[in-house]
């Protein structure tokens, strides 16, 4: 089974703040780090190639050097192959850019019989691309699997859990297919120390393209969304304190709730 | 010049910092409350190459180098100073040794299970006579045919209850001493003779098990006599020198935790009905740890880099673990004091801080002996040599 998985890297939450009277964010450090969502989505293609005989992992990702970075973990977890789209315009671009580069990259890539991503993304989290390159491929999408697995008893197809309230249900799907993995629904796997350093040693550990290279010209990455500004509403307020006698808290509890 | 990172020592840092924060800080009071290491965190982190970052591939190591180390251990040592002391004495001294003096065969036969940490390491040098007169070592190994044979004690070694295999400097030629008649032995703990005593009870690194070991009549084969016979003592004097680099960033990942720690308290306590961070003393003890933690940071990392680059770096090795254990200790005090009682509770972490890091100042060599170090490299620049 080829996998390929998409990641997406972001400014770390520690390396800004938020300041709401202001209405902007200030940036202390340049740190980004892999969105924690894709984090188990390469854990779980990882895990489901290392179940499967034959299995393969390509994780493919767009934008500047942040994706580069988050390719090389990728690479020091395990994937074997790792393709990145460079380009800096490309790391803010919306859900039908990003999916016209996916498309081109996975016929780069040589096609694949499963796509795996994060349900949502700790920045924007419009949870597009998944749908949308399914639609585009006319492939089944199914969002925020928990756990993925060759199905067990039919051949080519795949069982993926969803958690649901209460409990879990488990879907069955052919192949190819787009799965979105839900954050946390693993524990993503540390890269040892050699892994790391040999990674980077590897001059060829990354394949890098440019979107002109995959025969995306400026027309196809034009975004179709415009960018307006940004707004923070304002930090929510604490809760109230109820004061009095415990008859008297108690009343006006019930009181409220009544409303 | 350049004071950035490579891109392949920022992810180390980031795998670590993750896998520190995540798995080893949880247990970090547990391992101090039991006195004993945490075995299943050991082997984890023997699986992720933790064992031998410093060292070449070619022997299972990570191929980090110095400064790839030095980030292991400011990293270790922010969450659990124990688990430094063990990795510390593993990788800085005991398996040091052998990766610095030990033939191509002995390093293949020994490096990969040390790097993968499948066996664990220990560098014995003092003894009950020879603490800072490291010479004055009388533990003997005498050669009979094709063995060794090593009788005598050694105090203090830090991992001696869970160690594998032992770096033992031995007098093979009494007549010699230390000095053209000491030599390093790699003894395998299973040997025949060989025990190792319980461990001592420390003021700090409680998780960090150090033992007398005991020599008798340990029969140790010739093949496992690391470099040169009769010039051990430089062996273990060499690998010492390298060793406080990794010390000094020990510390450092010391010292940061104490600010980490202080710079959440000033800001959740209020006094006076005000956080504690608006009092003006409160801020100098804030701004003198930073000052000192940076300076600290500086030297450290451009040491490890003097010695990836094969560089003279003595000196400066001698200022890390001088400047570094003073610093760590001085920050953990302030942090303690700016945490008020709840500094000195035993269910809060900065009491275990302020014990760990005051062994800073004694082990690898007293501050005082950095002092003399730091101090013939300065003579001897002008040309004057001196003896301790
Ligand atoms: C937790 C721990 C772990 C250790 N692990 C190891 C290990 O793994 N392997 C190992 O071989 N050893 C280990 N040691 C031993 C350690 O290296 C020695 O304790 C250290 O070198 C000091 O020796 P000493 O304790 O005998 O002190 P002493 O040498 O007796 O010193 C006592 C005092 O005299 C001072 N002094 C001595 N000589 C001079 C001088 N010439 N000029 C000025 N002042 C001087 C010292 O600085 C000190 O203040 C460990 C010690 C501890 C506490």
């Amino acid at each position: 089974m080829n996998i390929v998985v998409l990641l997406r890297a972001l400014r770390d939450p520690a390396s800004f703040s938020v300041n709401r009277r202001a209405q902007k964010i200030f940036v202390h450090r340049d740190l980004h780090r892999l969105n924690p969502a894709d984090h188990n989505a390469l854990e779980a293609a990882l895990a489901l190639a290392g179940a499967s005989a034959g299995g393969s992992v390509a994780a493919l990702a767009c934008g500047g050097e942040p994706a580069g970075e988050a390719l090389y973990q990728a690479r020091a977890m395990g994937a074997g192959r790792a393709l990145w789209v460079k380009d800096e315009a490309l790391q803010p671009a919306d859900g039908a850019v990003v999916t016209r580069v996916v498309q081109q990259a996975l016929a780069r890539l040589g096609g694949a019989d499963l796509v795996l991503l994060g349900a949502d993304v700790l920045d924007a989290d419009l949870a597009q691309v998944g749908p949308r390159l399914a639609a585009a491929q006319g492939w089944p999408f199914v969002e925020a699997g928990y756990r993925v697995r060759a199905a067990p008893a039919s051949q080519g197809r795949l069982q993926v859990v969803l958690a649901k309230p209460g409990g879990y249900q488990a879907v069955e799907i052919g192949l190819p297919a787009v799965v979105s993995i839900a954050v946390d629904s693993n524990k993503p796997r540390y890269p040892s120390a050699p892994s790391i350093m040999r990674a980077y040693a590897d001059l060829q550990a990354l394949d890098v393209v440019s979107p002109a290279e995959l025969g995306l010209d400026q027309a196809a990455l034009a975004a179709r969304v415009d960018r307006l500004g940004e707004s923070f509403p304002p930090e929510r307020t604490f809760g109230e304190r109820l004061e009095g006698t415990l008859g008297d808290v108690v009343a006006q509890l019930a009181a409220r709730l009544q409303r | 010049m350049d004071f950035t990172f490579s891109p392949q020592h920022a992810a180390l840092r980031r795998m670590l910092r993750d896998f520190c924060q995540q798995e080893l800080r949880p247990r970090a009071a547990q391992v101090d409350h039991t006195g004993q290491p945490d075995r299943e965190i050991l082997r984890w982190m023997g699986e992720l190459g933790l064992f031998g970052v410093p060292f070449s591939q070619e022997y299972g190591g990570a191929g980090a180098g110095e400064i790839g180390y030095c980030i292991l251990m400011e990293e270790l040592n922010r969450v659990c100073p124990s688990t430094a002391a063990i990795i510390g004495a593993h990788i800085g001294i005991a398996a040091m040794s052998l990766y610095l003096d030990g033939s191509p065969a002995l390093k293949r036969k020994y490096l990969p299970d040390l790097c993968a940490g499948r066996a664990i390491g220990a560098f014995g040098l003092t003894e009950p006579n020879a603490g800072s007169d490291a010479a004055a070592i009388q533990l003997r190994a005498t050669l009979e045919g094709d063995a060794y044979f090593l009788d005598g004690q050694k105090m203090w070694i830090t991992n001696g209850p869970i160690a594998d295999l032992v770096m033992v400097l031995a007098v093979t030629d009494p007549a010699l001493g230390a000095h053209g008649g000491a030599t390093v032995f790699v003894v395998e703990t299973n040997t025949a003779g060989f025990s190792a005593g319980k461990p001592e009870k420390k003021m700090g690194l409680h998780g960090s098990p150090t033992s007398v070991l005991n020599f008798d009549d340990v029969r140790v084969p010739k093949e496992n006599v690391l470099g040169q016979v009769g010039l051990g003592f430089v062996t273990f004097m060499k690998t010492l020198d390298i060793g406080r680099v990794s010390l000094g960033a020990a510390t450092l990942g010391g010292a940061e935790a104490a600010l980490q720690a202080s710079l959440r308290w000033v800001k959740a306590r209020s006094q006076f009905g005000r956080p504690i961070a608006n009092m003006q003393s409160i801020q100098f003890m804030l701004a003198d740890m930073a000052t000192e933690i940076e300076a600290l940071r500086s030297l450290v990392y451009r040491t490890a880099w003097l010695v990836d680059t094969d560089r003279p770096f003595v000196k400066e090795a001698g200022m890390c673990k001088l400047l570094g254990s003073e610093t760590a200790s001085r920050c953990i005090d302030r942090a303690l004091q700016i945490h008020g009682a709840l500094g000195v509770s035993r269910e809060f972490h900065i009491e275990r801080g302020w014990r760990d890091a005051r062994i800073g100042e004694i082990f690898e060599g007293t501050n005082e002996i950095q002092r003399i170090v730091i101090a013939s490299e300065l003579l001897q620049e002008i040309g004057v040599r001196i003896r301790p």
